[in-house]
């Protein structure tokens, strides 16, 4: 194992690599930072140009892209409440109010600090128990799965803002529309009123961009109409220490950060459930046991800690069980698998003894792309905060507006998703003029579908019987939870 | 005169037809592709489909003097990268990748209604036969295919088993080799291969049929999955001991995969697609990739897949019959 991490520092830290790198990073947080684009369109536009790199350098190229976009989607989030990516959208709920309060320096550099803490503690565990935790995720069948998920849509009780039952009612909206498509056991198709592109569902880049920055275009093209301002998009905090993190100030949120890293290290483990579940996730671990939860959703920096931490830590540990196992934990890692495969690199448990130099060149590479982010993200953070406070909002929200429809259309390739992405902005504005929050509706419609299926898998093999809920420990101990969490909610909303 | 100056008339129409023909032709020729080429996956990112046509995408350029755009249209067995291909225009721009399922969707409307049939689409050339398997984890008491079969005879419900969706090669072949011995099982169906050998790793299921190459392979070199059969036309080099279904007297037709275009697509450009193709097949950079991944590349002709299409109708339909899978 020595000889693979000298290696391994050998093969990181040449000139090539580290030119390689932080291209590869700076490449990932612009595309991360617009609107639409994200590394699941990045990586395999990018794979074809690392066929004459070598393995080491190729699959760190494309891994700096991945990291960089990740917090690269965060940067839009909080200037322009447009999440850049699906990962950043629970970024939204507190760096946007922090924004607008003139402290736009403030969350970038939040959400930069704990992204990188939550990337360097995920890639260690990565590192140090990848085996052992990729045994764990072994563990979960349909019936942990679907507790899992089940826990998690509970969670999301703390972002339903201020009236409970709109709140629920967006939830089971989003439900709804994450029902749309075909058949999870059966395979036929349901509820998708023969318009043929709707077969693999409501795609999420539509509903996303759609929700929250299409409404928020209209949202500001009716202030437009009623108060002309001339001035900047973001008002700016002339006061230097509203634009950066003091130390103090990042130890006070210490405890959101850990939790949410630890959070997005677990959700990230387990294959299929995403990094935008898991900043969800984190953000109601952080709120509930924060000392002043009623400061959550109003810019509050342990809620941009929290979910920060937790999308980047799901960067590095949905890495586990592909490296250890070859099944990637999340939709962007399998992308990666085919850049892994082509180059040889064949991921599953010989890879370490097959490509050890390579794997820990890899880690190593990881954990010194967090170098690379801090410079290269401040510089980002910094042309991007120029534009939104010195450019008037007429002049960004139609380039916005621009940038989704065509970066939603690049997904698919299809207008179907561009006409629904109006839809959907047409709906976020109308739920904002009655104030219906749009997060509980996007987050229960990323996880309905993965407890529908994971649901009805695990009543197929147990015929039918609900008690496999019960029967399998780590199963019980999820629905436990939810139970619990279902009372306390019921106390906070008697309160 | 009067017939011979008709005649003139008509040679000469002849040869303006044949100049216009040959130089349309040429054009044609000389014009195609003028723009990228749209290459569509029926699975979804970083499986071997999408892995495979981007791999071909890196060498395409060389054969075809334009680049290959992959896009992904997972979903409903490859009928919605059949829906979205006869969704494009009829003029080779647009070439799609299906398997069985997607092929012949004609045999299989007891799982979803498609737009569209087999006589809708014009089959390019075969891409490649994917070999799969049926595994069980390493520690499972089942030695052989008759150790399972033998048990699931005795306990009949008993097992469940991981494929990728019903209606689907791994599915069929399974429920094939159940009527034959009348056994029955729950069916699990999941996402991808890594799902299916996740869920098998696991012990959540008892056994699963995947693919072999890439993830399971691996996983049975590092003694974590063990083959009990294998559906290929020969036994494997990763585990050579296993028998083939049909050794084992189970026959059925290969997974494959082939390159469509949509039936009015002209024949001059689908000669030129196949021409290039063959190109592409045979560049050393591509094979070299694909045999690191273990995907085994054919050519072969249209008449392969038509063959290949009547099999379906004639052997496969029948079998969904009588398991209750057709109308």
């Amino acid at each position: 194992m020595i000889e693979h991490i000298v290696n391994g520092f050998s093969l990181t830290f040449g000139l090539s690599n580290l030119l390689l790198m932080s291209l590869g990073m700076f490449i990932g947080i612009v595309v991360g930072a617009i609107p639409g684009l994200n590394s699941m369109q990045l990586i395999p536009i990018s794979i074809p140009f690392t066929f004459w790199m070598k393995p080491h350098l190729a699959l760190m190229f494309l891994l700096s892209e991945y990291v960089g976009s990740i917090y690269g989607g965060s940067i839009s989030a909080i200037l322009i409440n447009t999440p850049g990516t699906p990962a950043a959208v629970a970024t939204v709920i507190d760096g946007y109010p922090l924004a607008k309060q003139g402290k736009s320096g403030k969350a970038l550099k939040m959400a930069l600090y704990s992204s990188i803490f939550g990337d360097i503690f995920s890639t260690c565990v990565l590192i140090v128990g990848a085996v052992v935790l990729a045994r764990i995720a072994m563990k979960f069948g349909p019936a942990e799965m679907a507790a899992v998920i089940l826990f998690s849509l509970t969670l999301t009780a703390t972002v339903l803002g201020k009236s409970i039952i709109k709140g629920l009612i967006a939830a089971v909206g989003g439900l709804i529309l994450g029902v749309v498509g075909s058949d999870p056991i059966t395979g036929t198709p349901r509820m998708m009123f023969s318009v043929y592109e709707l077969s693999q569902g409501i795609g999420l880049v539509p509903v996303i961009m759609g929700l929250f920055a299409v409404s928020e275009v209209f949202v500001q093209l009716e202030r437009k109409f009623t108060t002309r301002k001339i001035k900047g998009h973001l008002p700016e905090s002339p006061k230097k220490e509203d634009q950066r993190v003091s130390l103090r100030e990042f130890l006070s949120v210490k405890r959101s950060v850990f939790l949410g890293t630890i959070v997005g290290t677990f959700f990230g483990t387990i294959p299929g459930v995403g990094a935008s579940a898991s900043a969800f996730a984190a953000y109601s671990v952080a709120q509930r046991t924060s000392r002043n939860p009623e400061k959550f959703g109003n810019g509050c920096l342990e809620g941009i800690a929290s979910v920060e931490a937790a999308n980047n830590a799901t960067t590095a540990s949905a890495l586990i069980p592909f490296l250890t196992l070859g099944i990637p934990g999340c939709a962007t890692v399998a992308v990666l698998a085919a850049a892994f495969m082509l180059h040889g690199v064949i991921p599953g448990p010989l890879i370490f003894v097959q490509h050890g130099d390579v794997v820990y060149s890899i880690f190593i590479g990881l954990l010194f792309v967090n170098v690379l982010m801090l410079f290269e993200a401040q510089l980002g953070m910094n042309i991007c905060r120029k534009i939104v406070t010195g450019v008037p909002t007429g002049i960004i929200f139609p380039i916005v507006f621009v940038l989704c429809a065509t970066g939603t259309y690049s997904v698919s390739h299809s207008v179907v998703d561009v006409i629904l992405m109006l839809g959907f902005g047409l709906m976020g504005y109308v739920m904002y003029k009655y104030e219906y929050p749009a997060a509980p509706l996007l987050i229960s419609f990323i996880l309905s579908p993965i407890f529908e299926q994971a649901m009805r898998q695990a009543l197929v093999i147990s015929h039918g019987s609900p008690m496999v809920f019960f029967r399998h420990p780590i199963a019980l101990v999820f629905v436990i939870l939810t139970l619990i969490s279902l009372v306390l909610i019921s106390f906070l909303i008697r309160r | 005169m009067k017939l011979r100056a008709s005649r003139n008339w008509l040679v000469l129409a002849a040869i303006v037809a044949v100049v216009f023909l040959v130089q349309g032709n040429f054009a044609l020729g000389a014009a195609f592709p003028t723009k990228p080429i749209t290459l569509v996956s029926s699975f979804g990112a970083g499986g071997g489909t999408d892995v495979t046509l981007r791999s071909l995408s890196s060498v395409f350029h060389h054969h075809f003097g334009q680049p290959a755009i992959v896009i992904d249209k997972p979903g409903g067995a490859s009928i919605v990268a059949g829906d979205f291909l006869l969704s494009r225009k009829a003029d080779g721009y647009t070439v799609a990748f299906l398997v069985p399922t997607g092929v012949v969707p004609e045999v299989y409307t007891y799982f979803r209604e498609a737009t569209y049939t087999s006589e809708d689409l014009k089959p390019v050339c075969l891409m490649s036969i994917v070999a799969f398997g049926l595994y069980v984890k390493d520690d499972s008491r089942f030695q052989t295919l008759e150790d399972l079969l033998n048990y699931g005879k005795q306990h009949p419900g008993k097992l469940a088993y991981a494929h990728n969706g019903r209606g689907h090669s791994y599915h069929l072949l399974m429920e094939m080799v159940k009527d034959r011995n009348n056994i029955e099982t729950q069916d699990v169906p999941f996402k991808s291969g890594a799902d299916i050998a996740m869920q098998v790793l696991g012990g959540h299921v008892d056994f699963g049929l995947s693919q072999t190459a890439g993830t399971v392979d691996s996983l049975i070199k590092a003694k974590n999955l063990r083959l009990l059969a294998v559906a290929h036309s020969e036994r494997l080099p990763v585990a050579p001991e296993v028998p083939t279904f049909e050794e084992l007297g189970y026959k059925f037709r290969p997974h494959y995969g082939a390159l469509f275009v949509p039936k009015a697509t002209p024949d001059n450009i689908v000669t030129l697609l196949r021409e290039g193709l063959q190109k592409c097949y045979a560049d050393k950079s591509f094979t070299s990739m694909m045999k690191r991944m273990g995907f085994i590349i054919q050519y072969a002709g249209p008449e392969v897949i038509e063959d290949y299409i009547k099999t379906e109708k004639e052997i496969i339909k029948p079998l969904l019959k009588k398991l209750g899978f057709a109308k």
